[in-house]
């Protein structure tokens, strides 16, 4: 676990103790990375500013963490994604146009706060390239339901495979991104 | 791994993706209560999830400022905080609120409502089990929804009217499933207490839509303001 990370969950707890200023260091640290999430799914500013929020209110209610399942950026981002997905399924016509592979393998790391970049830098380099591994078609699955926000049987539809190869082919890329990711735990 | 274990590995894969049908996450959600191999294999996938996040690129915008988000995330609560310890005063006060709450909500513009919503919101909290819900777009508030005793009233905070041809109406948005219609169209005063489709605990979340004048909205149109419902 990074430095950061553990900075992390001493801040969660202050939050947790009602301490506004510890919400609002997360906030500066994580709040840039949310929005860009958010804004990568979500093709209007005002929703994706709406998920952030309700990101950061479920933070300062104390619902949802558990430390077991990983560092508190990890699951800040998992709260971004689940709620930008559910916006973008119920206001289908927000949905942003899927950046194209190539695109999203070359873009710049999202910024944290200076003290992450490098850390945050290298995190984004060995994603990328750990996608880069990856068979195409496996490829395409992971990056339409991630950033797509498709569910499986939408991406069956859209790619006319079968519902059991989507699924099965998003696992194996799943497995594969975790091994190629190796330590950056 | 067996067989059967690969098909839960793969719903496993598509939860951390948000990328499952709700009956397969209530399928998946009942097998890790009793699964640590799943519950194990889950939190791989969501760690490469998050690694995905971190290619988002910056799309040239930076994110709302704190002091815009605060209002949102930490108001109300700091607000219910305060409502609490002064809850001993306000429970002899509840009942008159409440009268001048019922009193006055039907004379006010839907533009002008703050003062009725500050009227409604402390007589909330000054009961049990009353919930007030924010309704914001963006970092601002348009409205509350008071809900109590098995329903939900929509007080206007600042909302316009709606355009000629359009009315406003009031969703109750599902942990699972999809938004019911509460109430269309919304008077200028917001709405009547109106029966919740379903149980406070249940509900994600409840929103205001413009629809079309003159049908009955089965899905919200256009969405104006949300806000998530605390349990």
């Amino acid at each position: 676990m990074s430095p950061a990370a553990l900075e992390d969950a001493a801040l969660l707890e202050r939050v947790g103790k009602g301490d506004e200023a510890a919400l609002e260091v997360l906030y500066q640290r994580y709040g840039g990375a949310c929005f860009s999430l958010a804004r990568r799914i979500i093709d209007d500013p005002q929703l994706a500013e709406d998920v952030v929020q309700q990101v950061f209110l479920a933070t300062w209610q104390g619902t949802g963490y558990d430390p077991s399942r990983g560092a508190v950026s990890t699951w800040l981002l998992s709260v971004t994604h689940h709620k930008a997905v559910d916006s973008v399924r119920r206001e289908g016509n927000r949905r942003k146009r899927l950046a194209s592979e190539q695109a999203l393998l070359e873009v710049a790391a999202t910024g944290l706060g200076p003290a992450d970049e490098t850390w945050q830098r290298l995190r984004a380099d060995r994603t990328r390239e750990a996608l880069r591994l990856l068979p195409a078609e496996q490829r395409e699955v992971l990056l339409l339901a991630y950033y797509g926000g498709y569910t499986q049987r939408e991406i069956a539809d859209m790619t006319g495979l079968p519902l059991g190869t989507v699924k099965s082919r998003t696992l194996a890329a799943m497995r594969r991104l975790r091994e190629n990711l190796g330590s950056i735990a | 791994m067996t067989g059967s274990h690969e098909r839960w590995a793969e719903l496993a894969a598509g939860h951390a993706l948000d990328a499952l049908e709700p009956a397969e996450e209530a399928e998946l959600m009942d097998h890790l209560e009793e699964c640590e191999t799943c519950r194990a294999a889950l939190r791989d996938h969501e760690f490469v999830a998050a690694q995905l996040a971190s290619l988002a690129d910056e799309e040239a915008e930076a994110p709302p400022p704190w002091s815009a988000m605060r209002t949102g995330i930490i108001g109300d609560l700091a607000e219910r905080r305060a409502a609490r310890s002064r809850r001993p005063v306000l429970l002899g006060a509840a009942a008159a609120a409440a009268v001048v709450v019922a009193a006055t909500v039907t004379a006010v513009s839907l533009g002008s409502g703050t003062s009725v919503r500050d009227q409604a919101v402390s007589a909330c909290r000054a009961q049990a089990a009353c919930h007030v819900v924010q309704l914001s777009r963006g970092s601002q508030e348009r409205a509350v929804v008071i809900v109590h005793d098995g329903t939900a009233r929509m007080v206007p905070t600042d909302m316009s009217a709606p355009t000629a041809g359009h009315v406003y109406a009031l969703w109750q948005l599902p942990r699972d499933g999809k938004p019911t219609l509460l109430a269309e169209p919304l008077s200028q005063t917001g709405s009547a207490a109106t029966p919740l489709a379903l149980p406070y605990d249940n509900t994600a979340a409840f929103a205001i839509s413009v629809e079309p004048a003159g049908a009955q909205a089965t899905a919200p149109t256009t969405v104006v303001a949300v806000g998530t419902a605390a349990t």
